[in-house]
């Protein structure tokens, strides 16, 4: 049983991730971001192998920060795509999709 | 951090054995800690149990709890590792805590076991000299009994004994050194400076050395005339000071030379000059010292007085005696300068907007002196050039972090594959037919509305219905 205290933390703290991703990503414009979503590619998971070594470990050490405060991937990526509604259709709408960008999170948090 | 005592304390203090994650938080301190001063409280027999039953006070304990004595330091206590050991022996040499704690901060970024390692660190320390000297020959002791036997005396050599070092030369003794370093000619002086120039390749013992520089700065050193050593230590110090910092002296050096000195202080120091040569003559009861100031020869070059005249640059020949006089002021107004106290140094005259130069209430031009403003000038394109390299280096910057690869590039680079992918029409791949006769491929013609083709090989005539199946 989780106090009141710890639930709102780990909200806000989702959101906070999410809007991070979401500020990041759309750098790349919202054109890219429908055609890698529309051919199936993986948006974040793309974002997240294409960093430098350093933004790697960085961002490896923030996401591991908030799986210890009880933060899924999953839980992220909702965050994301609802705070995207251009994406969200596609995203939702696109079998497998949602799987596959989880287990690309997964991935590169496994990796060393 | 806890003691062994509060340890032993804490442990009478409770009735029946502890474990050590209780005598922890008992004593604030950590679980390590207190695993390792039960272990060396256990190696002295003063507490005892195990980690799964706990830990309990030995009679032997509280005895010395209740004689209100402190736990020594033993060897035991001591780890085996070299800065553990060196920390030990400072202290058993007599160093004062804080020299040791200085020492080991030294030490312990230095290769451990070498023995000039450990003398350069004692030495930067101030150490003082006995316990140093003590704490060496302890942690060499340790570092002999470490080292194999075979190589022990090649690493780590005993030093030679003092009563060795000093049996003079032609005793036929046996000692390490048969003569006493301070008399060997090792010794060259070039000015006021004395070098060492190895063994016995000089001119000079140290000693005499020390006469000819203090003999050419003017002070012989010389014991007093009551035999004191006082007076010859300062004129030692007075030559010390000239000797060459390049080849320091060692503390050997030092004793071997106030051991000379003592040698010789019964007798009455033989006084002496050195000639212009550097030979040194001793001075016959008696005989005089005469000095000479050797008279400066008169110059038998002309002075001349160079002067600015109207006629141009003239030197004439100045008389002694006669004073010279400096003319700063200008040359006559018959001159091409006008004769105003501007120095020549601005020759920028100030022209007023009419185009006519301004001139000063005694009808003087006016100079402007610009060189404030060339300096702004060189200040302000000093400026301009830092900006420009930092805007270059910035713009550098810039280009190595847009070919660094990051997640934006990324995505565009994956969406720009796949944009690429699909404007590319899928590959053509002619369609071709096969002659009914000759089992010849063919590709049809491309030329719009044929009716018959033929086949290459074997001229057989195919109609359109034939080949296409439709009209």
């Amino acid at each position: 049983m989780t106090s009141f205290t710890e639930r709102t933390a780990r909200h806000f703290m989702t959101i906070k991730a999410a809007k991070k991703i979401k500020k990041e990503i759309e750098k790349a414009g919202m054109a890219n971001l429908k055609i890698l979503a529309e051919n199936g590619v993986s948006v974040v998971g793309t974002y997240l192998q294409g960093c430098s070594p350093k933004e790697k470990t960085e961002l490896r050490r923030d996401f591991n920060n908030l799986i210890s405060m009880g933060i899924t991937a999953e839980m992220v990526l909702d965050e994301v795509t609802r705070q995207m509604p251009e994406l969200a259709p596609i995203m939702t709408g696109k079998e497998g999709y949602r799987k596959a960008e989880i287990q690309k999170i997964n991935e590169f948090l496994k990796e060393s | 951090m806890a003691s062994q005592t509060e340890v032993l304390k804490a442990l009478h203090e409770k009735e029946g054995p502890i474990k050590s994650p209780d005598l922890a938080r008992g004593l604030k301190t950590s679980d390590d800690t207190i695993r390792a001063l039960i272990s060396k409280l256990k190696k002295k027999t003063l507490v005892d149990g195990d980690a799964k039953e706990g830990w309990y006070i030995t009679d032997a304990g509280i005895k010395i709890l209740e004689a209100g004595e402190s736990i020594p330091t033993t060897i035991t206590d001591v780890g085996e590792d070299e800065l553990s050991k060196f920390k030990y022996y400072g202290q058993l040499a007599g160093a004062k805590p804080d020299d040791i704690a200085a020492a080991s901060e030294l030490f312990q970024n230095s290769d451990m076991r070498s023995m000039a390692e450990v003398e350069r660190v004692l030495a930067e320390t101030n150490v003082p000299i006995t316990s140093r000297t003590r704490w060496i020959n302890l942690y060499r002791g340790y570092l002999r009994n470490t080292t194999p036997p075979e190589i022990r005396d090649e690493l780590y050599p005993l030093p030679p004994t003092p009563e060795a070092r000093r049996v003079p030369a032609g005793e036929g003794a046996t000692g390490i050194e048969e003569i006493t370093r301070g008399e060997r000619i090792d010794y060259i002086v070039e000015g006021n400076e004395i070098h060492r120039v190895g063994d016995s390749l000089g001119e000079f013992t140290f000693r005499q050395a020390l006469q000819v520089v203090a003999a050419k700065r003017g002070a012989t050193p010389k014991a007093e005339a009551d035999g004191s050593l006082t007076g010859a230590l300062n004129a030692f110090a007075e030559a010390l000071k000239s000797t060459s910092p390049s080849q320091p002296l060692t503390v050997q050096d030092v004793l071997n030379i106030i051991n000379t000195m003592k040698e010789n202080s019964g007798e009455a120091s033989a006084p002496g000059y050195v000639d212009e040569d550097g030979d040194w003559h001793e001075l016959k009861p008696g005989q005089p010292v005469i000095l000479k100031r050797s008279a400066q020869s008169p110059s038998t070059g002309k002075t001349l007085v160079i002067k600015q005249t109207p006629e141009g640059i003239v030197a004439e020949e100045h008389q002694a005696g006669s004073p010279i006089i400096i003319n700063a002021n200008p040359p006559p107004a018959n001159t091409a300068m006008p004769a105003t106290a501007m120095p020549p140094m601005m020759p920028f005259p100030v022209i007023g907007s009419d185009g006519t130069p301004v001139v000063d209430r005694d009808g003087h031009p006016v100079y402007a002196n610009i060189e404030p403003m060339l300096k702004w000038l060189g200040f302000q394109s000093e400026q301009r050039r830092a900006d420009e390299r930092h805007t270059t280096l910035m713009g550098l910057a810039q280009t190595v972090r847009e070919n660094l690869g990051d997640g934006i590039q990324a995505l565009k680079a994956a969406a720009t594959e796949i944009q690429k992918t699909k404007q590319q029409p899928p590959p053509e791949t002619p369609q071709a037919y096969e002659c009914g006769n000759c089992k010849t491929q063919f590709a049809l013609p491309t030329t719009e509305g044929w009716q018959t083709l033929k086949c290459p090989k074997c001229e057989q005539t195919w109609t359109r219905k034939e080949v296409l199946g439709h009209d």
